[in-house]
């Protein structure tokens, strides 16, 4: 009984979260980073504070890049020619760096929550 | 009135249930996998990338008979060595495949062969898309070394959930787990168990978590709770130069039936090796 008690928690720990997909408030204007010539193109993003957004990184090089933020807690493997949505929670007020964790020299970037 | 952060009220929360889940007179709990001290998180290893992790742990103080402890065969588990090779490799953006050696070198004895492992593992959704990040584990699990491991084949399904609240990072992995198809257990039913983990991110070279490793048995017949494990890590994990990342621990035994002392050591590295699959846009 408890394992099914725990089931039936488990499957509506996904039917709120899929209400809550329905309703999430993520803005509608994506800001956009391109991997161009081993370097993020632009490489400061601004968005708003207190509000979740989603992002999405283009990988325009001819090598796989591996778009990581330690402060955000992103890790994701982008493949040439390839792009990807990454979901962002609600940010407090402040500065969090982001990289390509295959070329860490020079693609370098950070996003700006006011 | 006292306010407490919303970490803490989770994780208490968790802890409240996780209790009151173990107290329930007809739920269970599964063993504790020696060889894999390692909380799984929501994110699976990206398309194309393959992971080789040595997996080690030793027991300095545990019982000097077979079968208790995390001994589960004739072996003890005092002073045992244990090591398990897993190499990882990420099938599609969401789903990788995994497999494992696993070795044992037990007090007196020569490190010798104590197992295999495969498994895939699943995120699902787009990380923070849901309230909660939700992904799947299922594992198959072999012996031929009944003094390591009596039961010759098991399978083993944990959903795994994961929320972040700022720099603080929760991971549960409910464990279920059933001997199959052969095997004088192959019929016994389904034990549970569990792996949770909280963790602090500082700095990306070192910071601090605590691991929760245990299980209760077969659901339908609850070991007594002194004989269940359950074990307490405070871990160190971050990532070295040249990428390699690590993950140390001393894990304090509960309970009458666990180990009293044992030692973890996770060293892993991963490099991107190519793409299998074609990814669709």
């Amino acid at each position: 009984m408890p394992v099914k008690n725990l089931m039936r928690s488990l499957a509506a720990a996904c039917a709120l979260g899929l209400i809550a997909t329905a309703a999430a408030s993520a803005s509608d204007l994506i800001p956009e980073i391109k991997l161009h010539n081993g370097r993020f193109e632009p490489a400061q993003v601004t968005v708003k504070a207190e509000s979740p957004f989603k992002m999405r990184v283009i990988n325009a090089g001819k090598s796989a890049i591996e778009f990581e933020s330690f402060e955000l807690h992103r890790e994701r493997v982008v493949q040439p020619g390839e792009a990807i949505t990454v979901y962002m929670p609600a940010l407090n007020a402040g500065t969090y760096k982001f990289f390509d964790d295959f070329h860490r020299s020079t693609a370098q970037g950070s996003i700006v929550a006011k | 009135m006292t306010s407490f952060p919303r970490p803490v009220k989770f994780f208490a929360a968790s802890l409240l249930g996780a209790a009151l889940f173990l107290i329930l007179p007809s739920v269970a709990k599964a063993q504790v996998d020696p060889f894999e001290f390692e909380v799984y998180p929501y994110q699976t290893l990206g398309m194309g990338m393959i992971e080789i992790e040595s997996l080690n742990s030793v027991v300095p103080n545990g019982h000097s008979a077979g079968g208790i402890g995390t001994s589960s065969g004739s072996f003890a588990s005092q002073a045992m060595y244990r090591t398990a090779i897993e190499v990882t490799y990420g099938l599609t953006e969401k789903i990788e495949a995994a497999a494992y050696l696993n070795l044992a070198r037990p007090n007196g004895a020569s490190l010798q062969y104590a197992g295999s492992k495969f498994r895939l593992r699943g995120s699902l959704f787009e990380q923070d898309e849901l309230p909660v990040n939700l992904g799947w584990y299922a594992e198959l699990e072999w012996h031929r070394t009944p003094e390591f491991d009596d039961v010759p084949l098991e399978f083993e399904f944990r959903p795994l959930l994961e929320k972040d609240y700022g720099s603080f990072e929760i991971d549960l992995n409910p464990i279920f787990e059933k001997p199959i198809f052969i095997g004088p257990d192959k019929n016994k039913g389904v034990e549970f168990g569990y792996a949770a983990g909280v963790y602090y991110r500082i700095l990306r070279t070192i910071s601090p978590g605590l691991e929760f490793y245990g299980g209760a048995g077969p659901i339908n017949d609850t070991d007594p709770l002194n004989q269940q494990q359950h074990y307490v890590f405070p871990v160190i994990f971050g990532v070295l130069p040249r990428g390699f990342e690590y993950n140390v621990g001393v894990g304090l035994g509960l309970t009458g039936g666990s180990d009293r002392v044992l030692t973890k050591f996770n060293l892993e590295c991963e490099r991107y090796l190519g793409a299998l699959f074609k990814p669709h846009s």
